[in-house]
């Protein structure tokens, strides 16, 4: 939920990263943090296994500029892609103001992708939300792997609503500043609309 | 107990309006004023009341003040080195006493994060949750109390102890459930009486967030 502090002029907003397990989401975060100056983002705190797996969540908050004189700050979050950290993958989503959905393009990982999808639209019932409804952006990671699906048909099975689609390589950068700047802009165009 | 059972619609509708808030002062000040709203005076936030979870509410200037203070006494009572109000959600309310160099901005979200899985852990045994926490550390602890939709963190060192920090927490939270309630009451007046300050934003000044500088 959109959060405004007129005291502090800041415009708080929630990004959640959500996908199958091993698709790429913390990968995006990390690649962000790499690139972003240190006075525009806090620390990026990693709830991870010793494997490195998400354990609960990372979480990184980026301040992208000014606008209305509000310094607009985005807390980016990811959820644990594992299927058996349902529970707590479903806390994350309270109060999103948008979400990116991080599919895996390789063609083994077809099922996980729509299983995760389909995960993804019942936990955002849980709070009341539709992902018709909210601003989403999917991801179609990995395109440099040779294993992968067509993007084309990638698309025509996991895009909901015409919502953009970002082809991207999370572990070189390709394409995840473009799939931030697309969510960013669809929830600060959802504050206009208010 | 009445259930209300608000649309999406509405409930999207109130999501993207709750921020929209006026301190008095900036109310009586636009009252007849042609002058646009300076909004730099305003101290303002807004969370969720306790048992309408999906329904904004707003903070005024003054209560935001009240907050503040009641947030100063507690942190001089319990001897503690900070105390935050944070809602559910993990976003920082307000906070007061020694930050240093400490990153609220995390504390607060870590802190929701918490409270949130432990209230996962307690629906599973029958609880619907956890009213306090702590966390205690060689140096430092923490002690979080549940109040409704918000969440009052103490941070404490050998100065305080837990049992007085708990005591504390207690009885401050009966105060602060009283300011909320009354929050949540003046909430729906001043949803009413809202403007936009953020209608009026252009695509180009969204783009220029991500143009290079």
């Amino acid at each position: 939920m959109t959060f405004i502090n007129y005291a502090s002029r800041e415009i708080n907003c929630k990004i959640v990263y959500y996908g199958p397990g091993l698709c790429g989401k913390t990968t995006n975060l990390h690649f962000i943090y790499d690139s972003t100056a240190a006075q525009a983002r806090g620390k990026l705190i990693s709830l991870a296994t010793e494997a490195d797996r998400t354990l609960f969540f990372d979480f990184m908050p980026l301040e992208l500029g000014t606008v209305r004189g509000f310094k607009t700050r985005f807390h980016l979050y990811t959820v644990p892609g594992q299927v058996f950290y349902e529970a707590s993958r479903k806390l994350i989503l309270k109060g999103v103001d948008g979400v990116v959905f991080v599919a895996d393009s390789q063609e083994e990982r077809m099922d996980a992708n729509i299983e995760s999808l389909r995960n993804l639209e019942e936990n955002l019932q849980v709070y009341g939300y539709e992902l018709m409804k909210l601003p989403y952006v999917l991801q179609l990671n990995k395109r440099d792997l040779p294993n992968v699906i067509a993007a084309g048909e990638l698309t025509s099975e996991l895009q909901r609503k015409g919502e953009p689609v970002i082809e991207a390589v999370a572990s070189t950068g390709a394409g995840v500043f473009d799939t931030l700047k697309a969510v960013a802009k669809q929830v600060l165009t959802e504050l206009r609309k208010a | 107990m009445v259930r209300v059972n608000v649309t999406h619609e509405l409930r999207r509708s109130i999501y993207w309006n709750f921020e929209i808030v006026r301190t008095e002062s900036l109310r009586r000040q636009s009252i007849g004023s042609t002058a646009p709203p300076d909004f730099s005076a305003s101290s303002i936030q807004s969370i969720e009341p306790a048992d309408m979870p999906n329904t904004p509410i707003v903070i005024l200037e003054a209560q935001f003040h009240h907050i503040k203070a009641l947030l100063a006494r507690l942190r001089l009572d319990s001897a503690a080195r900070l105390v935050v109000l944070v809602d559910k959600d993990g976003q920082q309310i307000a906070v007061h006493g020694d930050l240093g160099d400490l990153d609220t901005t995390s504390l607060a979200s870590l802190a929701a994060g918490n409270v949130a899985a432990t209230g996962g852990m307690a629906k599973l045994i029958g609880e619907n949750e956890f009213p306090t926490l702590s966390h205690e550390g060689e140096k430092e602890s923490i002690h979080i109390c549940v109040i409704g939709r918000v969440l009052l963190l103490v941070v404490f060192d050998d100065r305080s102890s837990l049992g007085l920090v708990k005591l504390r927490s207690k009885q401050l939270s009966h105060e602060l459930a009283k300011v909320f309630n009354a929050i949540e009451q003046d909430s729906a007046a001043a949803r009413a009486n809202s403007s936009l300050p953020f209608s009026g934003i252009t695509d180009e000044e969204i783009d220029s967030l991500f143009s290079p500088a």
